[in-house]
């Protein structure tokens, strides 16, 4: 017996009888050639009549498997036990079914297993074939095309786009639940999978099924090509279509379109290009547009030889209500005031809405009465009360006017000089209306040149500080010194304080100066402290710098660093300051007070004048204004302010100064009614730090002089 | 009927397991009445069917224990167990997890994951149920379950890795059932077996692990593809099973999926009538197509529970079978 034939068990005395001998022997030659696992089972005793080496080697069998086992012992489930038992029973059956079979060593296959009986002739089944089919490899790569099949149908519904895939011959194969959204399938259409009925709903859905229709038979024509376009359905959806060939081994097999929904991108890029020439709150024109329309404006004007007229528009004081009111309060009052400014514009006319809160208005075919008109109706139907959320208020707006031809020829001209009319107009007090004036523009330039050349200077080091004397109207004796700021340009010569001083607030460059002043005249107190001259020096301080939140810190540290006595220095303050925010002033106040630096109010009289804040800030000392003093002693309304003022220093127990003293006349008024220092150039103009010295040191010699003159 | 007759087991068991531990005086006649009571409908003359049920409330806990009860019960009555040995079966099949309430959720199960603590701690529900079964007074059988559930016929099992012969016949019934259950129902239901994946794979892999008169018992009661379980006949129709038929393992009572009948009158097939027809294999519900899917709504969960075959001979359900 070979390794390749069937084992079979040895022959025993039934073996001998007659026919069934050949018989078994032809079954025994049969499962030895088969190429399936297989055994033959005796169905009376249900042990093995033989078994095959395939089935041998499925089941991890030693060749002597044929004598040990019998069908119970590889009957690898309970279907094969039942099976065995109904033959038992004398039951005979075929037996088909996915089953599971055991190794020798344990492992568990699944086998497609099949029993059938043997019969020979009319008589009954004497034997039963068992044929085992290993399918474990089988049902783990079926295992993983479903999963991989899973994953592809996952991935496939997950994506954005609808999906659809046909074959060669325009079959549906696939399709995704976005598709059939995108096309606005019904259900059932894609259900029963009627190819027919989607193509032709496709084809209903489109604007233009006919040439839609085209373009699919071209692509069927060329299996190869790929197309990207774009749908417009009937619905008004925008769908982008992307469709190329589906390729497996090299060949084409099918197509695959991707439906992508672009009617928000396309309605997006609609949105876009209105954001880009309208204010999206009030809808009105944007500045960009009113750019264009200023254009044409000068274009028609031009041809037509006519005028029209440009006034911008700023609402007065809107970031109150923005602050009080809120932001989306803000945003209805602007809505409010645009609806309202429509109202009283006539037709043609251009509103736009150029900044937060600042519109343009071009009138066409305006002169100057036209102009001023419209900005009548303008401020008219804006300053009406308005109610919001209960609230009733009043918003005014300034408006400035250019005007064509006469302001300027080019559409960035005329806004520039409507606006620095609107800004005359805010200065002027707001709620009205100005008219460009030529000069303002060269002023603006002006300062421009100012503002630039001062921080030149700065860096240059070009600025001085100049100290006019304070003198004790008793003693005529020097006991302090206001620092006085000089600038003396290469280009632009003496420039006076007056004229740069102003500039320098605007632009904020005041801080980067009046800390330079509050240091040099530090320095200088200090210097001359340390000849034994110890005066205190007066420095002036602008609103701005007074308010930076390091102010405190920088005159501490500027005094630390050149070792002065705060006493030594002081602080020279307008009343503005004071009143703006008067808590956060006070503190202050109290800190300067607290470095031991002497605090006055400069100008004082031009101002608010409160006796409130005289009481509750460390204040030791006012300064008339030099405008009161010029009156004095002629002129009684000036004599009688000076008068209360000393007066009311008096009562409050404060120092008084008088600046600006010219004349004798002034000096001796000023000396009657109580006033304690002054200065001025009756006794001294500002002097450089060496001539004020020598006046110091020409005073002690004076004084030894006349101590050495008494002396004798 | 049965429904409502399962429903209130289910709800007497876990009042009863919710008291045990502070009162396990109670709750032992609470469990011991529930035996009584499932074995007064059960111990009748004639045959006993088992059914699916389909609607049912409680938990898992309450499902298996239940299951492993009326299971092990039906093979007690089928192996001829006295009055005294069915009610061991029974309060033994009810409480064998009992120990397990003291056990944090995480070790109350055993998988790939756990470590070697986990099982360990895991593997003391055995001793803790039989302490817990001590307090309560419960017998000296019923205990015996308890202690033996986890034991093997060839001495693999756990604690005291004792052979057949050292197990109590109700052990060694409820040792399979309970086996059998967590294959159908683990905590972990993506690692659910069908009924009939389950039987196969005890009958293949662990067949020496259980005493064999009892394996093949259970074959026989259960069926080769047990109630509930999805199929498709040898002419690729596919069906449920609904009943079995414990002379002919093979040849079960089907539901069978036809689309042209509506499901109320859906077509009840039994096998041993068409000897032309068999089972080609077993499924998995998710395996079925989906109308079919829905029209034949097999359970995740398949609860067993029982009733006298005159009853189930009028049951306008018919999911039974002759036990």
């Amino acid at each position: 017996m070979t390794t390749r034939s069937a084992r079979s068990r040895p022959a025993g005395p039934a073996a001998n009888k007659g026919a069934r001998v050949p018989v078994q022997q032809a079954w025994l030659a049969m499962l030895a050639a088969m190429s399936e696992p297989a055994w033959i089972v005796d169905a009376g005793s249900l042990r093995l009549l033989g078994i095959n080496p395939p089935a041998l080697a499925l089941l991890k069998l030693a060749d002597d498997a044929v004598e040990r086992l019998d069908a119970l012992a590889l009957a690898g489930s309970p279907e094969d036990l039942a099976f065995w038992d109904d033959v038992k029973s004398g039951r005979v059956a075929r037996l088909q079914s996915e089953s599971v079979a055991m190794t020798a060593d344990g492992q568990l296959l699944q086998v497609q297993r099949c029993i059938a009986p043997l019969a020979c002739g009319t008589t009954a089944a004497s034997h039963f074939l068992v044929t085992v089919l290993d399918r474990t490899e089988v049902l783990r790569a079926q295992t993983e095309r479903e999963t991989l099949v899973a994953e592809l149908q996952a991935t496939l519904e997950s994506t954005g786009d609808g999906i659809l895939v046909t074959d060669l011959a325009g079959r549906i194969r696939a399709f995704n639940r976005r598709f059939a959204q995108l096309w606005g399938m019904p259900e059932d259409l894609l259900s029963e999978r009627h190819d027919d009925a989607v193509f032709d709903w496709m084809r209903r859905s489109v604007t233009d099924s006919r040439g839609y229709q085209r373009r699919l038979a071209g692509l069927q024509e060329s299996a190869l090509m790929r197309v990207s376009e774009s749908i417009l359905l009937l619905s008004g959806q925008t769908l982008e279509m992307v469709t190329q060939p589906q390729v497996s081994r090299g060949r084409p097999i099918g197509r695959v379109w991707a439906f992508r929904d672009r009617t928000e991108l396309v309605s997006a890029d609609r949105r876009i290009e209105a954001l880009t020439t309208t204010d999206a709150l009030t809808g009105l024109p944007n500045r960009r547009h009113l750019g264009d329309a200023l254009d044409l404006a000068l274009a028609h004007a031009r041809r037509d030889s006519s005028t029209f007229a440009l006034l911008l528009l700023d609402l007065d004081r809107f970031k109150q209500i923005n602050d009080s009111l809120g932001l989306a309060t803000g945003d209805r009052v602007l809505v409010e005031v645009a609806d309202r400014i429509r109202t009283c514009m006539r037709q043609g006319d251009l509103l736009a809405r150029i900044g937060g809160d600042q519109f343009a208005l071009l009138v066409h075919q305006a002169d100057l009465r036209g102009a001023e008109a419209a900005a009548a109706r303008v401020l008219e139907a804006t300053g009406r009360a308005h109610t919001l959320e209960g609230t009733q208020f009043t918003l005014t707006c300034s408006v400035g006017i250019a005007l064509y031809p006469a302001d300027g020829t080019e559409g960035g001209t005329l806004l520039r000089h409507a606006e620095t009319a609107m800004q005359r107009a805010k200065q002027g007090g707001r709620a009205a209306y100005r008219f460009h004036q030529p000069t303002q523009d060269a002023d603006l330039r002006e300062r421009m040149r100012l503002d630039h050349a001062m921080r030149q200077a700065l860096a240059a080091n070009r600025f001085r500080l100049a100290y006019q004397p304070q003198v004790d109207i008793a003693s005529g004796a020097i006991v302090g010194a206001e620092a006085l700021i000089r600038w003396r340009d290469p280009e632009l010569g003496d420039v006076s304080p007056a004229r740069f001083i102003p500039v320098a607030e605007e632009s904020g460059f005041i801080i980067a100066i009046g800390d330079w002043v509050l240091g040099q005249a530090v320095r200088q107190a200090a210097s001359w402290r340390s000849s034994g001259m110890p005066l205190p020096v007066a420095v002036n301080v602008s609103a701005l710098q007074f308010q930076q939140a390091d102010f405190v810190d920088r005159v501490a540290a500027a005094l630390r660093s050149a070792d002065l006595p705060g006493g030594l220095l002081e602080l020279e303050l307008t009343e503005s300051i004071l009143v703006r925010d008067a808590g956060d002033a006070l503190q202050r106040l109290h800190s300067l007070a607290h470095l031991g630096v002497r605090l006055a109010i400069d100008d004082f009289g031009t101002g608010y004048s409160s006796l409130a804040y005289l009481k509750r800030f460390p204040i030791e000392k006012l300064k008339i204004d030099r405008s009161f003093i010029r009156g004095v002693p002629g002129d009684g309304s000036d004599a009688g302010i000076v008068h209360a003022i000393i007066q009311m220093a008096r009562a409050l127990n404060l120092k008084v100064i008088a600046e600006g003293v010219e004349t004798e006349a002034q000096r001796q008024y000023l000396a009657r009614e109580g006033c304690d220092m002054l200065q001025g150039f009756l006794f001294a103009p500002a002097l450089d730090p060496f001539s004020f010295e020598e006046r110091l040191n020409g005073q002690s010699a004076n004084r030894r002089r006349l101590r050495v003159v008494g002396d004798d | 009927m049965c429904t409502r007759q399962y429903n209130e087991a289910a709800r007497a068991w876990k009042a009863a397991a919710e008291q045990a531990l502070q009162h396990s005086e109670s709750a032992r006649e609470a469990t011991v009445g529930l035996t009584q009571a499932l074995l007064g409908k059960m111990m009748v003359d004639g045959e006993v069917c088992i059914r699916v049920l389909s609607e049912v409330q409680g938990d898992r806990p309450t499902a298996h224990a239940l299951n492993v009860a009326v299971i092990s019960m039906l093979m007690g009555r089928v192996f001829g167990f006295n009055d005294a040995e069915m009610l061991d079966v029974g309060v033994g099949a009810l409480l064998h997890d009992i120990g397990k309430f003291e056990l944090p959720d995480r070790v109350r199960h055993v998988d790939a994951q756990s470590t070697s603590a986990e099982a360990a701690l895991y593997r003391e529900h055995v001793a803790r149920g039989v302490a817990q079964g001590k307090r309560m007074g419960l017998a000296p059988g019923a205990l015996l379950v308890i202690g033996q559930h986890h034991e093997m016929a060839d001495g693999s099992g756990f604690p005291l890795h004792l052979n057949v012969d050292r197990m109590t016949g109700a052990a060694r019934i409820v040792s399979l059932v309970n086996r059998y259950d967590n294959l159908c129902d683990p905590a972990q239901a993506a690692h659910a077996l069908t009924p009939h994946e389950a039987l196969s794979l005890i009958f293949a892999q662990t067949r020496s692990k259980y005493d064999a008169s009892m394996l093949n018992a259970f074959i026989r009661m259960m069926g080769v593809y047990p109630p509930g379980s999805v199929v498709q006949l040898t002419d690729d129709r596919y069906a449920l099973v609904t009943n079995v038929n414990s002379t002919r393992p093979l040849k079960p009572r089907v539901l069978i999926y036809d689309p042209a009948v509506p499901v109320e009158d859906a077509l009840h097939f039994n096998l041993e009538l068409h000897s032309d027809v068999g089972i080609r294999r077993s499924l998995r519900p998710q395996q079925l197509p989906a109308p079919a899917l829905q029209y034949l709504s097999p359970r995740q969960r398949v609860i067993y529970f029982f009733e006298p075959a005159v009853a189930a001979a009028n049951s306008d359900f018919g999911q039974e079978l002759a036990a």
